[in-house]
């Protein structure tokens, strides 16, 4: 590799990426060093990195039956199934209220403080309330990782409904367009990437939604595993699993819609808006 | 303005799908229309990947398309600097002479008017009223170099000078 090649690298953000990971094990390996001085459980607290990896790979079963990995990764499915059938109903309700939202004023004023209001409530305290509602663990957290879902969802698709140039209106206009046309060729194409803007900010809340109402009852589910392990009543390295492979799969749940983004609309949002009059002296 | 998210053909195609012209004659319109603006090539191309020239030609394109009577051009090149809009010019004129179309245009240049124009009319402000019409004689097909001849400078001050009396 020459000069110029390593300038490269540094100048790219990968080069930032390896330090920031870097940065954060020699951070998280200090500390553990530490803990493991002064504490006498210092898994309970901050374990090794290598102690978690080793027990992500351990074959010793921790509950009769299952490793910690096994246990992690069933449980895991649980609660991701029914955050994803959340997401995407809440996702749908978002949608079609912001759709009704740009189509009616009168829906906009009157719905949108709700839609704040529940939003302003602490899913914590809305948790046990769904939970006594429905009396089901399963719809409980399908209903609550729905309501995060919506609400970033339709605010971000009624901003887009807003956003459409006037210009782009009146084009439809000229040519007699029906209601029903301008939607379909205008107004909803033009606030895809708007609609992907909310899905990027649910996608990981509503994982979290339902990890957190996994923990109000037994029966399954990541969060339930994670309180068990902190009560020990299994080994406290199913906890540090959970917690990185939650971080892993909100990151993951992101990339997927960035890439379901690129999929559905070939064009970089950054771009449309100004690319009329200025760009054309280039 | 074009639609983002729509290829230069489908943003051609787009009028004639709110038309409900059938589909395999919007197709060979699209081509006819592409072919004409010379972008035959960019037809798949987005609003993104192409030049604000070449934007604008598929604009002239999805005008034409749905056949219309006259077009109506409003200062569509007036935010350009003058090497780009003269280019757009001369491009204009070629679509035009197989357009066929009869083109209303509107600017605020004076030697724009006089290059694109078979008649020029001169509107006062506040009121609008017709001022002054000058027919222009320049004989077809024009190029820039047009400009440069002493009967092109001497229609330029012809449509000026009826602006005096504004």
């Amino acid at each position: 590799m020459n000069r110029l090649n390593w300038k490269k690298f540094f100048a790219s953000p990968k080069w930032v990426t390896v330090v920031w990971v870097l940065g954060l094990i020699v951070v998280w390996e200090i500390g553990a060093t530490i803990v493991a001085g002064v504490k006498r459980t210092p898994e309970n607290v901050l374990p090794h990195l290598y102690q978690i990896i080793g027990s992500v790979f351990s074959t010793q079963k921790v509950n009769g039956t299952q490793t910690a990995t096994q246990i992690v990764l069933s449980n895991a499915w649980i609660t991701l199934e029914r955050a994803g059938i959340g997401f995407v109903l809440g996702a749908a309700v978002g949608f079609v209220l912001a759709l009704l939202m740009s189509r009616f004023t009168a829906v906009e004023k009157m719905v949108f403080p709700y839609l704040m209001m529940i939003q302003m409530i602490p899913i914590l305290g809305m948790a046990p309330i769904v939970l006594a509602i429905t009396k089901d663990i399963d719809k409980s957290r399908i209903v609550i990782a729905a309501i995060l879902t919506f609400y970033p969802v339709a605010t971000n698709t009624l901003s887009g409904f807003k956003a459409v140039e006037r210009e782009k209106r009146e084009l439809m206009y000229s040519l007699a367009a029906s209601r029903w046309d301008i939607y379909r060729k205008l107004l909803i194409p033009y606030c895809i990437p708007y609609l992907f803007t909310g899905l990027k900010i649910a996608a990981p809340m509503a994982i979290t939604a339902s990890i957190l109402v996994d923990t109000l009852q037994g029966g399954g589910g990541l969060g339930c595993m994670m309180s068990q392990s902190l009560k020990h009543a299994m080994t406290i390295y199913v906890f540090w699993q959970i917690v990185f492979l939650s971080a892993i799969i909100g990151i993951l749940s992101y990339q997927l819609m960035v890439w379901l983004e690129k999929l559905l609309s070939p064009y970089p949002k950054e771009l449309r808006g100004n690319q009329g009059k200025k760009e054309l002296t280039a | 303005m074009l639609y983002d998210w729509r290829t230069a053909r489908r943003n051609v195609c787009m009028p004639m799908e709110l038309m409900g012209i059938p589909k395999k004659q919007r197709t060979e319109t699209v081509s006819e229309m592409l072919d004409m603006v010379n972008l035959l090539g960019a037809g798949y191309k987005y609003p993104h990947q192409m030049s604000g020239g070449m934007q604008q030609r598929v604009g002239i394109a999805r005008a034409l398309a749905i056949k219309p009577e006259i077009l109506l051009m409003d200062e569509p090149f007036s935010a350009l600097d003058e090497f780009t809009k003269e280019k757009l010019n001369e491009e204009l004129l070629s679509i035009w002479s197989r357009a066929k179309k009869t083109i209303v245009f509107v600017t605020h240049n004076i030697s724009e008017s006089v290059f694109l124009s078979d008649r020029v009319v001169v509107l006062s402000p506040h009121p609008g009223r017709i001022s002054a019409v000058v027919d222009i004689p320049l004989p077809r097909p024009r190029h820039l170099a047009i400009k440069d001849t002493p009967e092109f400078g001497a229609l330029v001050a012809k449509v000026r000078n009826s602006f005096e009396g504004v």
